[in-house]
């Protein structure tokens, strides 16, 4: 029969526990630095650590004396350490994610361009690290939730309100290209926020039942539980995508056929290769397939006019987007589910009109960005293509000194990487667009350029205006 | 986006949930008092069972949708029909359901009460078994 010293022996050994995570947390000593978000956060769960060892000093005094209620009791230790295993898988990838080793400029100007939105304006984002090379994988929100959840139970204090996660592969903090899909990350934070599962879920009811009233004679009583979660995981990242594009324009879409080398697809005529692009149709338990996802992209590229200025590109980039906007819904595949998978594509296609509108609501009011765009994009580009930050450039209309968005340099460096790196190698002596060493060397150039830009424009924003 | 974490994820809210909901029913049963979230956590609980309960039976092409609560997602319906399955004895959407009922009486209220403990810890308990096998960590 377990007694009071069995408590506090079981109470001790996950107070120890929590005790070997809470040293990871302690900012105190200034470096490394960090994100003023993620020492928020590593703080933030240092005071959890605190609250719940306070916890678990005073457990064994609440030892019930009625034995039939030792069990629920005890279960509670064991919950708590489960959830703490949780943090324990999260806090050094944070920890790890100083100032040195995150793209701090783009993450700050990412920040900046969502706090114009007024449900966002005091949005600031954590980073931590994956060993993954996949960015579009990385749930940051659940530790939020389980922290927010253990902080209920032991009487902490709450989650730091508009304090997001962000997941970026450990490897790439001076990458720019690829971390432009951090903007589908965003896009996870934003769903979550303004609790879009709950504002879509009617929609997407009424389209699983149009979609798969003609499969109702061979839908057995388990699809009926199996298939809305997978249709609304589904739902989730196509909004997730399509925000990403509003928000940053193509540089997303660029890098989101870079991470999955989408360009693979297509054959040496620069037309779709029949042989290798299966894989990239076929939609999976969590998410839709590759090529839905370009398509939906490029459909809100073209709506938002971005498509004006890459329909004229030479890259085989932009022959991929031409293809995907051709490809119809039968043309897509779901292997796990065969016998259903035209009900269940249809069901998504049915709702993604309405995750367009739910992601125009969220940024309601964001300027696009393609007007400026439109404007200064050739003389950024010349900026780029001299080797010159483009932070203050001169513009061509106004004739005065003027700086570009975030939105325009990220866009207009992605564009130049894609179409025109050979103008610039080629403006330097011994080296050649034809060795890829060069274009790799040049590559980091160009996108340190742009780090930097990014850096001097959030200095210019922070700048109060006379 | 969602990494095979998602499950595991899953069971774990649902356990910190129930755990919740055990804290807030010793506080019912030793002082009568029944807070909102407490409210709302049974309401999403019977909503769950019931929408389960009527696409079982085929009355339902579908289930819920999944909605920003612990009981909606798929592995946390199978879960709270273990649950239900585990307590055949019992009828527990109407349990669950006794517990908002106005002005119980003293006797009744500890009964309803302590039924409700009773599921919402062999909920906690199989939620922690499933995350427990998503870790890769056997419980001995």
């Amino acid at each position: 029969m377990a007694d009071r010293a069995d408590v506090i022996h079981d109470s001790a050994a996950l107070y120890r526990f929590i005790e070997s995570i809470e040293v990871f947390c302690d900012v105190r000593r200034g470096f490394p630095a960090y994100l003023e978000a993620s020492r928020e956060f590593l703080v933030f769960v240092g005071q959890l650590a605190a609250s719940t060892k306070k916890y678990l000093t005073d457990f064994p005094s609440k030892l019930p004396t009625d034995a039939l209620r030792y069990a629920s009791f005890r279960q509670e230790l064991k919950t708590l350490r489960y959830a703490w295993f949780e943090i324990h898988r999260r806090i050094k990838p944070i920890a790890d994610a100083d100032t040195l080793h995150v793209p701090t400029p783009l993450i700050s100007s990412l920040e900046r361009r969502l706090r114009k939105v007024p449900p966002f304006q005091n949005t600031r984002f954590a980073v931590l690290h994956t060993e993954r090379l996949n960015y579009l994988q990385v749930v940051a929100s659940g530790i939020r939730d389980t922290t927010s959840q253990i902080s209920g139970l032991v009487g902490s204090s709450s989650f730091p309100s508009n304090l997001g996660l962000i997941g970026i592969p450990y490897s790439q903090a001076e990458s720019v290209f690829i971390n432009c899909l951090i903007a589908h990350e965003i896009g996870h934070f934003v769903y979550g926020e303004l609790q879009l599962l709950n504002t879509l879920a009617t929609k997407i009811g009424d389209a699983l039942q149009t979609a798969f009233a003609p499969a109702a004679a061979i839908l057995k009583p388990e699809d009926g539980l199996r298939v809305p979660p997978i249709v609304a995981g589904w739902v989730e990242e196509l909004f997730c995508d399509l925000f990403a594009v509003r928000l940053v324009g193509p540089c997303y879409s660029y890098a989101f056929v870079e991470i999955f080398d989408l360009t693979n697809n297509l054959g040496v005529d620069g037309k779709i290769n029949p042989a290798a692009v299966g894989p990239s149709m076929e939609f999976s338990d969590s998410h839709p397939a590759d090529m839905y996802r370009m398509q939906k992209q490029i459909g809100l590229l073209t709506k938002l006019k971005w498509w004006d200025h890459i329909k004229n590109s030479k890259s085989l980039c932009k022959y991929l987007l031409e293809y995907c906007a051709t490809l119809r819904c039968p043309q897509f595949s779901f292997p796990s589910q065969i016998q259903l998978q035209t009900y269940f594509i249809d069901a998504l296609d049915r709702v993604s009109i309405e995750v367009e509108t739910a992601v125009e609501n969220s940024l309601s009011g964001l300027d696009t960005g393609v007007d400026e765009f439109s404007r200064l994009k050739d003389t950024v580009q010349e900026y780029f293509h001299h080797g010159v930050v483009p932070s203050t450039i001169r513009d061509p209309s106004s004739k005065k000194s003027a700086s570009p968005s975030s939105v325009t340099v990220l866009n207009t460096a992605y564009q130049l990487h894609l179409d025109s790196l050979p103008v610039l190698i080629g403006r330097v002596q011994r080296q050649s667009a034809e060795s890829v060493e060069h274009c790799s060397n040049w590559t980091q150039k160009l996108e340190s350029w742009t780090l930097k830009a990014l850096e001097d424009l959030e200095l210019i924003a922070s700048v109060p205006t006379s | 986006m969602h990494e095979s974490s998602d499950a595991r994820s899953s069971y774990l809210a649902l356990a910190l949930a129930s755990r919740k909901a055990l804290h807030s029913l010793d506080d019912y049963i030793e002082q009568g008092k029944r807070d909102a979230q407490f409210e709302n956590t049974v309401k999403e609980v019977i909503a769950s069972l019931e929408a389960t309960k009527a696409t079982r039976d085929a009355l339902n092409l579908f289930g819920p949708v999944p909605k920003v609560s612990p009981f909606t997602k798929y592995e946390q319906l199978l879960t709270l029909e273990e649950v239900v399955s585990d307590l055949k004895d019992q009828n527990v959407i109407e349990n669950l359901a006794s517990l908002l009922a106005p002005d119980p009486n003293e006797e009744s209220r500890r009964r309803n009460a302590n039924e409700a403990v009773k599921f919402f810890y062999t909920l906690e308990n199989r939620a922690l078994h499933h995350y427990s096998r998503q870790i890769g960590y056997r419980e001995p």
